[in-house]
């Protein structure tokens, strides 16, 4: 690409304009080159020569930040990126085989990530948060969630058709101002939308706007049970509160004449349709009922929730998250208010003490002796900073609460920075999560308006400002030096700690940093007071935790257990177990930093201690479930080569060493394992976890550790050269057995001609040719495939 | 202040000080790469690495705050167990050669690219030097040997190697031809003699390496003249008689006592020599197992036996060598082996431990593809890849001899010496292939400075240059790219190294810790 031709073509006014908005220090870099991507689609060479020219940023600097984060591109991309979420849930689920598949299908060459045409880009990106309908994949902003590889070339004209008729602008419905019959609640989350609650959203107003049915219809948070959605709850007076699941447009007509009788319609209804609802109502026989209506008494949805204790998620899938009257309603800033007008900063650290909360981000540290830190400290000016950087594969609790409650959240932390004498505070979120970001922005307007925010909040004297800062792309910033690095608009690298952030943060003075789920626990401690919590739990970890509970499970979705709870509850009873009749096998808990855990440790507690002593820890949420057909090697792997690839790159351990890591895992899934790779591995996972500088890279050896710790035996395997779960795709080869009868399917799907045609006779896999994607086993009738290690 | 024990002394420093400093107030050593004084501290490479015997943990000395009741271990079997972990994992990416190949394969270990840079200088008499240092008999050498070094070239990948045996013979006629051939220094007479039976290759290297350290040297032979296998078994017209008298005349000239037409029988062996002389060097070519074990010789059955390293046979102060420990090696070995057998024997007599030779560490990346190979072309003159025509009789002309020189693609480290990589990896022990788990990266040399090269593959990532270029606020200078693994060091923008370095060139070479930033003259041309 010739840079200084395109340069031409590049509207350098409007970078001025960008960069007068924005700003023109150091500091700017990075909401600088957002902006730019946002208009050009990757940045322009030229653009970033210009910003060296207006701003105090240096060629060493914009280079070396632009070259850090993995949001920005520097060539220009295809009409349409193609996300495919490599998260935990999907991997586990087959994202390999779906990304592998794409790149046949739109016949991208090897190390290349864009079509021939220019028109599709492809992406891995680390998780796009919609674990329960794993693998997803995301084509310009349109979510396909359940995919196959076989299924790859119908996404593609699904989406092709679609931008050809054009997207229906979203519409509202009919502006109701008479009395209203009921409410219908809809969860508006983003794994909700993703799974096409937005259509159903929209489906619905316009059935009811053609009904002239005038019933309120409320999009409401995450409602949790994510293995369910799209999920509409029905109230009318008068009516058991109803609950319908795994929502299709087809089905909401039939809803709402379900639940609003013939005389409350404006139209008449013939009489057939009534004949039918009774049907409805009454009749076993119609089958597709029993399918999306599910009730809250059934005793697996009770089980799902019975168990839960919900106070990070307090008055979940019943709140709209940006209606701050019904935040109110809730007891919402009652906390902050009395934390104001009736409490000290002192008292608010001591109570948060004594509840015995300790930070959600997964280290674990006690959150009230954090707060005395910044508080004791000198400095005039303070900081506080929310940690939303979650990155973490399998993990969406942070963007379902900041989705869902970011009322409670900013509470959280308007209480925190009067507890620490905090001014100033940054919200620092991840630019992969828009949702999350539209409502923050939009919540923190709605406060600064109502006088929660800004100068002398409620009258108190106190004042905080906060602000949003897009994290670009660098699960390393989740590490709280190096996310104040980013924030200063540097290259997100850690430093040594201390000093720590409380004595000298974010341009060097005393900053608090909490996780968002921590600053979502403190309201709720204020309010119902520390003995409370610290009542929750057990010995050393109190109160709840927030799981995005996902893999093989039958039931997923984002939990909030009480600590003490063992995982064996959290699979069997919340999660109704693993699912497709197969064997429980591991759980892996804490993400790319924490471990898995055997089944047979299964009634282990979720608790700080308890958990780093089997080898894992709580990280920050992610709880995948794993079963006899998941490779423990394989998912060692998988994780390493997430936090390998994440690696900020400066000490030498975590740069190189999980780089040689990850090698030796790479040879042992592919067959060239060597004799002494396991001792290997695991002296130099030791040598990594003592050796790095930040928590990344000493926490990156978990995975490794503990699957060696508990599954030795597949690793020797390897060494052999076989797969004892049957997954890696090198050790494994496909047959087909006596139980075929010549069908041909499997030669009709086959996306490489591996399986000759030979109709009425048993048919041949070409190993040669065989990719091991995996089409032909799922749609064989006869089980006639079998896999061989 | 804050007191703390380091290697179990008590120390007292300011508070906010690191570990490094509370050592460097007591006089205690700690290896750094990373760290450069004046600047913020960077904590990347963790060289620095000391135990905590209190928290029971490791921490990186140069940035670590001394902590009261600190027990620091600054050099015990784990720290230097982790810091060795450091170093080969650093090696295990390091892109480069300490010593070229043609050097490090060469049996006499000759310092090939040092010679071949001062014939391109048209230095012949330090080229000469440089030759002499590890082979006494170049120009007899300059026409027999078989040159693995050669066959080890670099050059070869593009076209044809560099012909180095004729280089160096070409060196050693200019030397034989002058008036006054190369004497080398002797050092001050020791007074110690030894008794070197067999004058062949091993036997004279030995007396010529003996003599420069001021031992007096009696060489026994059997044959009427000196020079053994290469008097007596190579073809006149392979090797010319009067050139490997001319080479053996210097030896002469160094104070070496022939005493030929000397059959070492048992009782020359019993009464003369292991009496008389301090230590025995058996350089006899191939050996009659029966006369040596008549002088009471272990033997293989290969030969002599011999310890590997030191070259000590079975009976103490006695040393042998060559064909004399295993039959039909090239003469260039047999010279390699005399020079060792003359440093062992030096250590015996200055009553050292004996130990051999020290082996250096040299990070080897192997063989270069072709086209690694042909990106280093850029620094030779000549890109063509006709051979040169070359008179087996009368050997290189000069300008032939330049012009040769001038194909040599400069394998070999600019920094040799100072490389502290290398220096670290010596002391620690280190083992470059232990963690070569994947690919290498590519050989990649930028030359577009007048007086810098830069190797990305040599770069530690330390971030020095980085931090200097920024503290001196070069208008360009030096950033981080990219992230992990593939993180390096470039110029902003692809722009040229000449524009990054405006005024921190020398700074900048001076501080890397490696040859990623060398100046283009090699260290020993500094000199």
């Amino acid at each position: 690409m010739d840079t200084d031709s395109k340069t031409s073509e590049l509207n350098l006014d409007e970078l001025d304009d960008i960069v007068e908005k924005i700003g023109h220090s150091k500091e700017h870099v990075i909401p600088i080159l957002q902006a730019i991507q946002n208009r050009y689609n990757y940045l322009p060479q030229g653009m970033l020569h210009r910003v060296c020219e207006i701003t105090d940023i240096t060629p060493a600097d914009i280079v070396g930040i632009s070259t850090f984060y993995s949001q920005f591109r520097h060539v220009p991309v295809g009409k349409h990126i193609i996300r495919i979420c490599t998260g935990t849930a999907c991997h586990v689920k087959g994202a390999d085989r779906v990304y592998d598949a794409f790149m046949r299908h739109l016949h991208i060459a090897e190390n290349q990530d864009t079509d021939p045409d220019g028109l599709f880009t492809l992406e891995k990106v680390a998780c796009l948060g919609c674990c329960t309908i794993a693998p997803v994949i995301q084509i310009s902003g349109v979510t396909y969630g359940h995919l196959t590889p076989d299924g790859v070339s119908d996404v593609i004209k699904d989406f092709l058709e679609q931008e050809q008729t054009g997207q229906q602008p979203l519409k509202k419905g009919k502006k109701q101002v008479d009395e209203q019959l009921g409410e219908m609640r809809i969860g508006l989350g983003s794994c909700c939308v993703a799974s096409g609650s937005a259509k159903i959203h929209q489906t619905l107003l316009d059935s009811l706007a053609q009904s002239n049915v005038n019933v309120k219809v409320k999009r409401v948070g995450c409602v949790g049970m994510c293995h369910q959605v799209p999920l509409l709850e029905v109230n009318m007076p008068g009516q058991p509160v109803a609950h319908y699941s795994h929502l299709q447009q087809e089905t909401i007509q039939k809803i709402i004449d379900k639940h609003i009788k013939p005389k409350q319609f404006r139209k008449r209804i013939q009489n057939t349709v009534s004949r039918w609802l009774d049907n409805l109502l009454t009749d076993e026989t119609w089958q597709s009922a029993a399918k999306y209506a599910i009730d809250f008494r059934d005793p697996p949805v009770a089980a799902f929730l019975d168990q839960q204790k919900h106070i990070a998620t307090e008055h979940y899938g019943t709140l709209d998250p940006l209606d701050m009257d019904e935040y109110k309603k809730g007891d919402g800033f009652k906390a902050l208010e009395d934390c104001l007008h009736r409490s000290s900063p002192e008292k608010i650290i001591a109570s948060i003490r004594q509840s015995g909360l300790r930070g959600r981000g997964g280290g674990g540290f006690p959150t009230g002796q954090k707060w005395e830190r910044v508080h004791k400290s000198s400095g005039s000016q303070k900081y506080i900073i929310c940690n939303g950087d979650e990155g973490d594969p399998g993990a969406f609790m942070d963007r379902m609460l900041l989705e869902s409650y970011p009322f409670r959240i900013i509470e959280g932390m308007a209480i925190a920075a009067f507890a620490v004498g905090a001014s100033e505070g940054v919200f620092y979120i991840r630019a992969e999560y828009p949702l999350a970001l539209q409502r923050i922005r939009e919540a923190l307007r709605q406060c600064r308006e109502f006088g929660l925010l800004g100068e002398n909040i409620l009258g108190s004297g106190f004042s905080l400002n906060l602000r949003i800062m897009e994290g670009a792309g660098a699960f390393v910033c989740g590490e709280e030096t190096a996310l104040i690095a980013s924030i200063e608009g540097k290259r997100g690298m850690p430093r040594i700690r201390p000093p720590y952030p409380a004595e000298a943060g974010l341009w060097g003075a005393p900053t608090l940093v909490n996780n968002v789920e921590t600053y979502a626990q403190v309201s709720w401690i204020m309010r119902n007071g520390p003995d409370a919590f610290a009542q929750i739990g057990t010995k050393k970890s109190k109160g709840t935790k927030v799981f995005a509970l996902a893999g093989k499970i039958a039931r997923g979705g984002l939990i909030e257990v009480p600590m003490g709870m063992t995982i064996r509850e959290i699979v069997n009873d919340i999660g109704g177990g693993i699912a497709g009749g197969k064997q429980f096998k591991a759980i892996q808990i804490g993400g790319p930093s924490g471990g898995c855990i055997p089944a047979h440790l299964a009634d282990t507690p979720i608790d700080f201690e308890a958990l780093l002593d089997v080898g894992a820890m709580m990280g920050s949420g992610g709880l995948v479930v794993l079963d006899e057909s998941d490779c423990m090697v394989d998912i060692a792997r998988y994780f390493l080569s997430f936090t390998q690839a994440q690696s900020c790159g400066k000490c030498t351990f975590c740069r190189v060493g999980t780089r040689r890591m990850l090698d030796i895992l790479d040879r042992l899934c592919t067959g060239h394992g060597q004799k002494d790779d396991v001792d290997k591995l695991e002296h130099l996972a030791h040598k990594v976890r003592q050796g790095s500088l930040c928590g990344l890279g000493r926490t990156a050896p978990n995975p490794v550790l503990t699957t060696i710790k508990y599954f030795r035996d597949e690793y020797e395997a390897h060494i052999e050269g076989k797969c004892p779960a049957k997954k890696c795709t090198s050790l494994i080869t496909y047959t087909i057995n006596d139980n075929c009868i010549g069908c041909t399917k499997c030669a009709q799907h086959c996306p490489v001609g591996a399986i000759p045609m030979t109709p009425y006779e048993k048919h041949v896999i070409d190993n040669e040719k065989c990719t091991r994607c995996d089409t032909c086993r799922k749609i064989c009738e006869f089980d006639a495939v079998d896999i061989e290690s | 202040m804050i007191n703390l024990k380091i290697n179990g002394k008590p120390v007292h420093i300011t508070e906010g000080s690191t570990l490094l400093q509370a050592a460097e107030k007591l006089g205690i050593e700690i290896p750094t790469l990373c760290h450069l004084n004046g600047y913020a501290h960077f904590t990347s490479c963790m060289i620095c690495m000391v135990w905590d015997k209190k928290s029971g943990s490791f921490h990186p000395a140069c940035s670590k705050r001394a902590e009261e009741g600190m027990d620091i271990e600054t050099d015990s079997d784990e720290v230097r167990w982790i810091r060795k972990e450091t170093l080969d994992l650093l090696l295990s990416e390091h892109v480069g050669d300490c010593e070229a190949p043609c050097h490090r394969v060469c049996p006499a270990h000759m310092n090939i690219p040092l010679m071949i840079r001062q014939i391109q200088k048209r230095e012949y008499r330090d080229a000469l030097i440089t030759v002499k240092q590890d082979i006494p008999l170049p120009a007899v050498l300059g026409r027999i040997c078989p040159a693995p070094c050669e066959k080890i070239c670099n050059r070869s990948q593009v076209d044809t190697p560099v012909q180095i045996c004729l280089l160096k013979r070409y060196v050693a006629d200019v030397d034989l031809a002058n008036k006054n051939p190369y004497m080398p220094e002797i050092k001050k007479s020791r007074k110690k003699k030894v008794a070197v039976i067999g004058s062949g290759p091993a036997g004279l290297t030995a007396a010529y390496y003996l003599l420069i350290e001021g031992y007096q040297c009696v060489l026994f032979d059997d044959h009427p003249k000196p020079g053994g296998m290469l008097q007596y078994g190579v073809p006149e017209e392979n090797l010319p008689r009067s050139v490997l008298d001319a080479e053996i005349d210097i030896i002469r000239k160094m104070g070496a006592a022939f005493e030929l037409n000397t059959k070492v029988d048992r009782s020359l062996w019993q009464n003369t020599i292991t009496k008389k002389y301090d230590a025995v060097i058996l350089a006899t070519g191939q050996i009659d197992p029966k006369s040596a074990q008549d002088w009471g010789i272990r033997v293989s059955e290969k030969g002599i036996w011999i310890n590997n390293q030191t070259f000590e046979t079975s009976v103490r102060g006695v040393f042998a060598g060559g064909n004399a420990v295993r039959s039909g090696q090239m003469a260039v070995r047999a010279v390699a082996h005399g020079k060792a057998i003359a440093y062992s024997v030096h250590q015996y007599l200055h009553k050292k431990e004996v130990a051999g030779p020290p082996k250096r560490f040299n990070s080897q990346i192997g063989k270069m593809s072709e086209k690694e190979a042909k990106g280093l072309l850029q620094e030779t003159e000549i890109l063509s890849d006709e051979s040169i025509e070359v008179n087996t009789q009368t050997g290189l002309s000069e300008s032939q001899a330049g012009q040769e020189s001038n194909r040599c693609l400069h394998c070999d480290c600019r920094k040799p010496e100072t490389c502290k990589l290398r220096i670290y990896a010596d002391q620690y022990g280190a083992e470059q292939k232990r963690y070569q788990t994947s690919e290498r990266k590519t050989v990649e040399r930028i030359l577009q400075h007048e007086t810098v090269v830069y190797e990305p593959g040599k770069c530690i990532k330390c971030g020095r240059c980085v931090r200097i270029t920024q503290k001196a606020g070069e208008s360009l200078g030096l950033t981080f790219t990219g992230r992990g693994f593939n993180v390096r060091i470039d110029v902003p923008f692809n722009d040229s190294l000449s524009k990054a370095l405006l005024k921190t060139a020398e700074a900048c070479v001076e501080a890397c810790p490696t040859a990623a930033l060398a100046f283009k003259n090699t260290e020993e041309e500094q000199r």
